[in-house]
């Protein structure tokens, strides 16, 4: 067989291979525009947290602050399966109401304002970075710099929900979003087939909105400085479980306690219950530097143009 | 008869078995497990030898975009495993003490041994290579940063995934004597298999 044949065959065995994935439980991987696959987003460390870093920095030099209030629209994209996930308006609304309670100090209100609901078994389970992501927020997503997306499924991999940071928005727009697994939205009608299940409360999508609005893990680089780049989080070694209120710092020489009541931690809902006051101002910043157009006001402002084009 | 090998493994890949995902492959940690000579698989020289070529001429071509080149290693690898998929010392070994998986990569380990590789490599198919990697390590690095799991197993599992996938594509370039002196835990840190819900 000589080269011309070998590709040749390849790319049968390819389309061989593609074909047999178009079967829902080979989907994941069938091929996807390499243009919007996350891979061509630029690395997100150490760069990002610099430049993230020097936006913080700039705003302060600048004396920028974002006040008031940045009315946040969400684009509800509930895909389900066979009505399997399908999740109603009481809990659509409870949970954006959940929102609102815990993001007020942020200046940041969320109001929605779309629901479409989406028949797909393929999307319903993807896995995190496979085409079908890809595919779901191609066709779904919309007005993302204007607008949360937010897609409810059952994703695959163990998780409960992953999310875009605000500095990806302006390479992968297309992406931008949150995912969420339906069955972490609050107040459900019937308990989930997972029991226990202590992750129903909500605080799946107070996270999941934490790292769009540029916050990482309380247990981001483990024990070693700069960690989750927040200075009034305790370091933490990594995720807590369960609830572990009592426990002694993980970590060598810090004082204060592991954060596991913090959002931005991997507790259980019930143990979820604050945002420091220095996470709050990084939200403040990331979404008002990063997702200015949220804001008509900030939208318009020259001196954060001004900023930009110092840094950029 | 390395385009055959290769065309094997795709082919494979279409006719069934797990569906892989790029840049995931927990089992890329059991090859690296079983390159020792005290190991409790014994894979045959020339097997290795087939598997290397293998990944060589995938590295080589050009025309594959990374996704789909990973994807293809990650079948190549699967092929490497598939006759001992089922004997009991495999299942035993998955079951046993022995079994770990990769928790962290070691970057200064990593890079180390990419320099080795590349001294038997062409340029373009290290570059290749590169990009494999790093496209890896970008995936897993977002997954970590921007996810929440449903437990720390599960979170185990997904980060061992990329870091094994990883560590078997570095593995499968080396000679044959240095592959053999590897231990997993020269690519990183390690857990037991049990720790991320992996168990015969």
């Amino acid at each position: 067989m000589n080269r011309r044949e070998f590709l040749l065959s390849s790319a049968c065995a390819c389309l061989a291979t593609a074909t047999a994935r178009i079967d829902p439980l080979f989907a994941e991987d069938a091929p996807a525009p390499a243009r919007l696959y996350r891979c061509g987003t630029p690395p997100p460390t150490p760069s990002a947290k610099i430049q993230a870093n020097r936006v913080i920095n700039a705003l302060r030099a600048h004396r920028m602050n974002f006040r008031g209030k940045t009315v946040v629209p969400i684009r509800f994209h509930i895909i389900h399966d066979r009505g399997k996930g399908k999740l109603p308006d009481r809990q659509i609304k409870d949970q954006v109401a959940l929102l609102n309670t815990v993001y007020t100090p942020t200046g940041l209100e969320f109001k929605t304002i779309d629901v479409d609901y989406i028949q797909n078994s393929v999307w319903f389970r993807h896995e995190y970075g496979a085409p079908s992501e890809v595919r779901m927020k191609t066709a779904l997503g919309k007005d993302t710099e204007r607008c949360l997306n937010i897609y409810t499924c059952e994703p695959g991999g163990g998780l409960l929900g992953y999310a875009t940071f605000p500095w990806w928005l302006k390479d992968d727009p297309q992406l931008d979003g949150v995912v969420l697994h339906h069955a972490s939205f609050p107040n459900s009608p019937t308990p989930w087939e997972q029991q226990p299940w202590p992750f129903d409360l909500g605080m799946t999508a107070v996270h999941e909105i934490g790292h769009w609005c540029g916050l990482y893990h309380t247990f981001q680089a483990g024990c070693e400085a700069p960690g989750d780049d927040i200075e009034d989080t305790a370091f933490e070694a990594g995720p807590a479980a369960g609830c572990p209120i009592d426990q002694p710092s993980s970590c060598p020489g810090e004082t204060r306690s592991n954060p596991v009541e913090n959002y931005m931690d991997y507790s259980d809902d019930a143990c979820m219950k604050h945002f420091t006051p220095m996470q709050l101002q990084r939200v403040r910043d990331m979404v008002g530097y990063y997702r200015f157009k949220l804001n008509p006001q900030t939208a318009r402002s020259s001196q954060l143009e001004q900023i930009r084009e110092s840094i950029e | 008869m390395i385009y055959r090998l290769v065309l094997f493994a795709l082919c494979a890949a279409s006719l069934g078995g797990t569906p892989a995902l790029a840049f995931k492959n927990i089992e890329g940690c059991d090859l690296v497990a079983f390159a020792a000579p005290s190991s409790p698989v014994p894979i045959p020289e020339e097997r290795w030898q087939a598997y290397r070529d293998a990944a060589k001429a995938l590295l080589g071509d050009a025309s594959q975009d990374v996704r789909s080149l990973a994807l293809a290693l990650i079948d190549a690898q699967a092929n490497l495993l598939a006759p001992d998929k089922e004997s009991q010392a495999y299942q035993d070994y998955l079951g046993g003490d022995s079994c770990r998986s990769l928790t962290k990569l070691n970057n200064a380990a990593i890079e180390t041994l990419l320099g080795e590789v590349s001294q038997s490599l062409s340029g373009e198919a290290m570059t290749a290579l590169r990009q494999v990697v790093d496209a890896a390590l970008r995936q897993m690095d977002n997954l970590d940063r921007s996810a929440r799991f449903r437990s720390v197993q599960d979170r185990t599992l997904a980060l061992a995934s990329y870091n094994c996938f990883v560590a078997a594509t570095i593995l499968a370039l080396l000679p044959p004597e240095k592959r053999a002196s590897l231990t997993l835990a020269d690519f990183g840190d390690t857990a037991p298999c049990k720790d991320a819900g992996r168990t015969g």
